[in-house]
């Protein structure tokens, strides 16, 4: 970590130039492709892929995923799509949390007999390849009634989030000195009041990185929203990808229009949680 | 952050019996053992629901059914003698491998590289943090479709804006495999960089303050400090990587559908072409079990070795 | 626990977890069957019982009235053209229709699925011959047959026989390898079809004042001729990627008017024949015309892209479906709408256009819960009157009546230049070129396999005998 620097001290160094150039570099990379969507979703049909950078830029296919034609196209109205992943993904992250967080706190903090076991097949959720539970996740949801519903979908999608939440919070509770509870517990807090006052907020950095990690996965989703819910709970990935349609007119104009559109919730959520990702509470207080 | 103390009155206004000697509150002994467990249960109880379609689907391995055999009978290991001689399943194996092991290699010392870079405090470091998450905001099914149409010759922006003419093929025989790679590391690097950020971010300052005032140059700081207590948090990100490409499907077969000829079949795709091409399932159901075995043991020997490293990490921060 | 104890442990461990689940799923086996979980509760007579006996007393469209009925489609000009006429059924049945679209990407992913958990969600769903070649077998579609025979469920107007034949046969089959197609039940009603032959751009042709070519040869040679790579532009689009669809179009097409087979049968048996010594000259000069006149990434080539290279003006020709060039063709609809024209595309040496076909057709669902409402959606929607208004939307090529075809599309064609002479000219000769055969996709995906190989430099005739082997132990399981 570079050491502190004097208030009004810049330090020009190659090595910081070099670093610079580097990390140009990659957002280069990195956001090219998402420019280029975006210039996407602003032509018209004829104009998709026969121009690259000159062309006239209408706003017309945004209004057409948000509207009925958009719906005619699809079969899906996105709006409804849009509320429906946010729900559910938003639930699938909080269920992981309520049941991960004791269970990452209680792996991390105390290593008792058969945690590691215990980690490891939570962990194992995201072996399944998705094509294998697909056929028999669509006959037992059926059969119990739970296809085409948020609660169905909730669930299955705590095969991605879980394991995320879990071992992502495991390691930091690993990392939070025991000292700093002990003092809590020894000024008369209750285990509970010292794990909420103090435990917690050490981690915060972990759990927000770990609920906007899962709530993304969960967002990306594509095979089991596809198979395992109707029209009725369509999620935004599927109905993103209806836009590709077929007998010849693949829209892809539309199609990035809708990708905007969609990448919107996950990324309002990045943005209000990134503060959380900033330093986490020093754990300096503490001498040893 | 400060711990307000409570005093005796406080203690009393509350209806808390005043402990005699300051010691923690007292528990039950049982209690206190059980308690990670009953933290645990319901973490359990999810396994234990998605554990039921799960052998589900291993069962089908063991039987013949395929569409043409709607009523299939047990067959035992039939399937896995019949997939594990057939020559394109260890090509499958072949290139999921190579998949994995390039792509999470890349991501991970992109992703470090990145998340370091990004610790310092730069103006342009504080800029790039806010987009550096955009890659995962797109679902890999339609990053997959984005890329296509830059991929391709004709009319694709790649082409056009680094030179290479209409003659240039990113999905031939040669070159597939790794633009799948590539994309794949475009879309997951932001993945490893910010899981790796936070937890730079949550070290502890006092080692490396401490060896500042020892006049510790940067590079050992970071050889000797930063990287062992880092390693618990990169190994996470690997894990997760390494498992998820190990199943990689979706921008893939958006790309090349496993093409040209077996050169990107991955073992998710060969699967994939069983079931519900060929609508055999059986077969795509052996496939997946071998791809779940696969993944299975080497998540078990990365686990082993993070515990290896939290040890380290815990070690070097006395 | 030291090291290498502990490790060996949890190796051991680890084999016996993987053996475990193995051994845990056989061990569940009595248990998952007796609830028939799994295998969608497999009857032993493969299927539902057919409904079209439990229809009685005279015609009526509002027999099902109040009815609530669900369809699977793919987003197509076919299922777009009839998007607004669906409340013109509910008006005349009382049946309401829910539409669920599914990209076609991933449509057979879900309809599979679906059908073989047998949860009969979806009562009517869009299907092509070459499924139900996969689909009936396990009896998830529902014989139409017996619908069609039964004068209480289907009106004296209806018609059947004005369906095209090579149509009304595509979607009859009995399932027995080595009979032919028009046997055995009728699982789907052709709704719309294509005919695979040659689109071009009749404004580029004009200014260098050249005809569509009209032999194998002289085609090659057009195709090489118009490539001009430093301009982005090449002679010919047709499908290359890893898709029993690469094979269908355009490739199986000219290689049936160039006299070759895909299977011979001998005595109940199928054999084998893309290895004759015709088939392998054929593939090499198609794929050959791929490398020098084709699209760069030939192998990722689907129709659309084939089509779009059309529209933007990169390819000079496409040989594939009538009806994904259609649309293009209409006003604003891409860069060179307005230049496009059609032909037959290049005969056999015996004068053959032979022609390959493609029909989505209509089919029920046979462990749906709304037989008789379904029936009336399929009647109504490839009846007379329905396809005519269909076809007035636009887009609708082609429809598969022939009193429908000669009214209201011919009067759409005037924009269209030698859209109307191609598919005179083709059309006797059209039908299903391949040989129905269950393991179709399986075998004509390799297929298509090998001519990418090919592509990437294998030789041609070891290349193909490898497929000819693979394919006669597939085909005869």
């Amino acid at each position: 970590m570079a050491t502190e620097l004097m208030p009004g001290q810049k330090r020009f160094t190659a090595g910081t130039i070099l670093a610079d150039v580097a990390i140009v570099g990659w957002f280069v990379f990195s956001l090219f492709p998402i420019v280029w969507m975006v210039l996407l979703s602003l032509k018209t049909s004829a104009d998709q892929t026969s121009t690259y950078f000159a062309f006239s830029p209408t706003l017309e296919n945004f209004g057409t995923v948000l509207s009925a034609k958009g719906e005619a196209l699809t079969s899906v109205n996105f709006s409804h799509a849009l509320i429906t992943s946010v729900i559910n993904c938003g639930a699938a992250v909080i269920v992981s949390l309520v049941i991960g967080i004791p269970a990452a706190y209680a792996a991390g903090r105390w290593k008792y007999r058969g945690s590691n076991d215990l980690m490891f097949t939570i962990l194992s959720f995201r072996f399944a390849p998705e094509l294998m539970v697909i056929v028999p996740l669509f006959v037992i949801y059926n059969q119990i009634g739970l296809f085409d519903t948020k609660v169905g979908l909730i669930w299955v999608l705590q095969l991605v989030t879980m394991p995320l939440v879990v071992w992502i919070l495991r390691s930091y509770f690993e990392d939070m000195p025991a000292e700093l509870e002990q003092a809590a517990l020894l000024d008369g807090y209750t285990r509970r009041r010292a794990f909420v006052m103090v435990a917690l907020p050490l981690v915060r950095p972990g759990i927000a990185a770990a609920a906007l990690l899962a709530f993304i996965f969960a967002w990306n989703n594509y095979v089991f929203p596809l198979i395992l819910t109707g029209s009725d709970n369509s999620t935004v990935t599927v109905a993103i990808s209806k836009y590709l349609g077929g007998g010849g007119q693949a829209y892809y104009n539309l199609t990035a229009a809708a990708a905007i559109i969609g990448a919107l919730p996950p990324l309002i959520l990045a943005l209000t949680i990134q503060r959380y990702l900033v330093r986490g509470l020093s754990f300096g207080a503490v001498k040893s | 952050m400060t711990t307000t103390v409570h005093d005796r009155d406080t203690r009393a206004r509350r209806g808390q019996r005043p402990r005699r000697g300051g010691g923690p509150p007292t528990v039950p002994t049982w209690r206190r053992k059980l308690r990670p467990y009953l933290l645990s249960v319901p973490a359990l109880l999810i396994t234990v629901g998605i554990l039921y379609p799960f052998v589900l689907g291993a069962y089908y391995a063991f039987l013949n059914y395929a569409a043409v055999r709607p009523n299939p009978v047990f067959v035992g290991l039939d399937n896995f003698k019949t997939v594990l001689s057939d020559p394109i399943f260890w090509t499958s194996v072949r290139v999921t491998a190579i998949y994995a092991l390039v792509a999470t290699a890349v991501e991970t010392v992109l992703g470090v590289g990145i998340a370091l870079l990004l610790n310092r405090s730069s103006l342009i470091g504080k800029v790039f943090e806010r987009v550096l998450i955009l890659p995962l905001m797109i679902a890999p099914v339609i990053a997959g479709v984005i890329w296509r149409l830059m991929f391709n010759p004709q009319f694709g922006i790649l082409n056009h804006v680094l030179g290479l003419g209409s003659t240039f093929n990113w999905l031939s025989t040669k070159t597939a495999l790794w633009s799948v790679i590539l994309v794949d590391i475009w879309i997951f690097t932001p993945f490893v960089a910010i899981l790796v950020l936070a937890g730079i971010r949550s070290l502890p300052k006092e080692p490396f303050e401490a060896s500042d005032v020892d006049g510790a140059s940067w590079f050992y700081q970071f050889r000797r400090l930063m990287l062992p207590m880092m390693w618990p948090y990169i190994l996470v990100a690997v894990i997760f990587r390494f498992m998820d490409s190990l199943k990689i499907f979706d921008h893939v077969f958006v790309l090349t559908a496993g093409g040209p000829g077996t050169t990107t079949r991955t073992l998710q795709i060969g699967a994939y072409e069983d079931s519900i091409i060929n609508l055999n399932y059986s077969i795509g159901s052996t496939y997946m079990f071998l791809l779940w075995a696969l993944v299975f043991l080497t998540a078990r020997y990365l686990v082993s070795v993070l515990g290896k490293a939290q040890k380290r990490a815990a070690g070097s921060e006395t | 626990m030291n090291d290498m104890s502990s490790r060996r442990l949890s190796s051991r461990r680890d084999f016996l977890r993987v053996v475990g689940l193995g051994g845990l799923s056989m061990a569940a086996l009595p248990a998952l069957n007796a609830c028939g979980v799994g295998t969608g509760g497999g009857s032993s007579s493969g299927g539902a019982k057919n409904g079209a006996a439990d229809v009685t007393g005279s015609f009526d469209w509002k027999k099902a009235k109040g009815q609530k009925i669900k369809i699977l489609q793919t987003p197509h000009p076919y299922q777009q053209s009839f998007q607004p006429l669906l409340k013109e059924f509910t008006a005349k049945t009382g049946i309401e229709v829910t539409a669920d679209l599914v990209p076609e990407a991933d449509y057979f992913t879900k309809l599979n699925t679906e059908l073989a958990g047998k949860s009969g969600e979806h009562d009517v769903f869009m299907t092509g011959a070459y499924f139900i070649w996969q689909y009936g077998p396990p009896g998830w579609m529902e014989d139409l047959k017996p619908w069609l025979q039964n004068d209480s469920a289907t009106s004296q107007e209806y018609a059947f026989e004005d369906i095209y034949e090579g149509l009304r046969t595509a979607t009859s089959w009995d399932f027995k390898p080595g009979s032919p197609l028009g046997t055995g039940g009728q699982w789907a009603i052709p709704w719309g079809f294509e005919t695979n032959v040659v689109a071009y751009n009749k404004k580029l042709f004009d200014s260098k004042g050249i005809k569509p070519a009209d032999t194998w040869d002289n085609f090659q040679q057009l195709a090489i001729d118009l490539t001009d790579r430093a301009n982005n532009r090449y002679g010919v689009s047709f499908r290359g990627s890893k898709s029993w669809a690469t094979i269908h179009p355009g490739f199986m097409t000219q290689y049936t008017r160039m006299g070759c087979k895909d299977y011979t049968s001998e005595g109940g048996k199928l054999k084998a024949a893309m290895n004759s010594p015709e088939a392998v000259t054929f593939t090499k000069q198609w794929v050959d015309l791929a490398k020098k006149a084709g699209p760069t990434s030939w192998t990722t080539y689907e129709y659309p892209d084939c089509t779009r290279d059309l529209g933007d003006g990169t390819a000079a020709m496409v040989y594939d479906a009538d009806s994904a060039t259609y649309p293009k063709n209409k006003p604003g609809a891409s860069k060179q709408a307005g230049n496009l024209a059609w032909s037959p595309g290049p005969a056999g040496p015996d004068g053959s256009y032979a022609t390959n076909l493609w029909t989505w057709s209509l089919a029920m669902n046979s462990a749906s819960k709304k037989k008789l409402a379904a029936w009336l959606f399929i009647q109504w929607a490839t009846g007379k009157e329905a396809m005519a208004q269909g076809v007035k939307q636009g887009a609708f090529a082609d429809p598969t009546r022939k009193s429908v075809f000669d009214s209201a599309f011919k009067q759409t064609l005037g924009a269209f230049p030698g859209y109307l002479d191609t598919f005179e000219k083709v059309v006797p000769e059209t039908k299903i070129q391949f040989t129905p055969q269950t393991s179709f996709f399986e075998t004509t995906e390799d297929w298509a396999v090998a001519l990418q190989d090919i592509y990437a430099g294998k030789d041609a005739k070891s290349r193909l005998d490898d497929l000819a082997k693979s394919s006669d132990s597939k085909v005869n399981a």
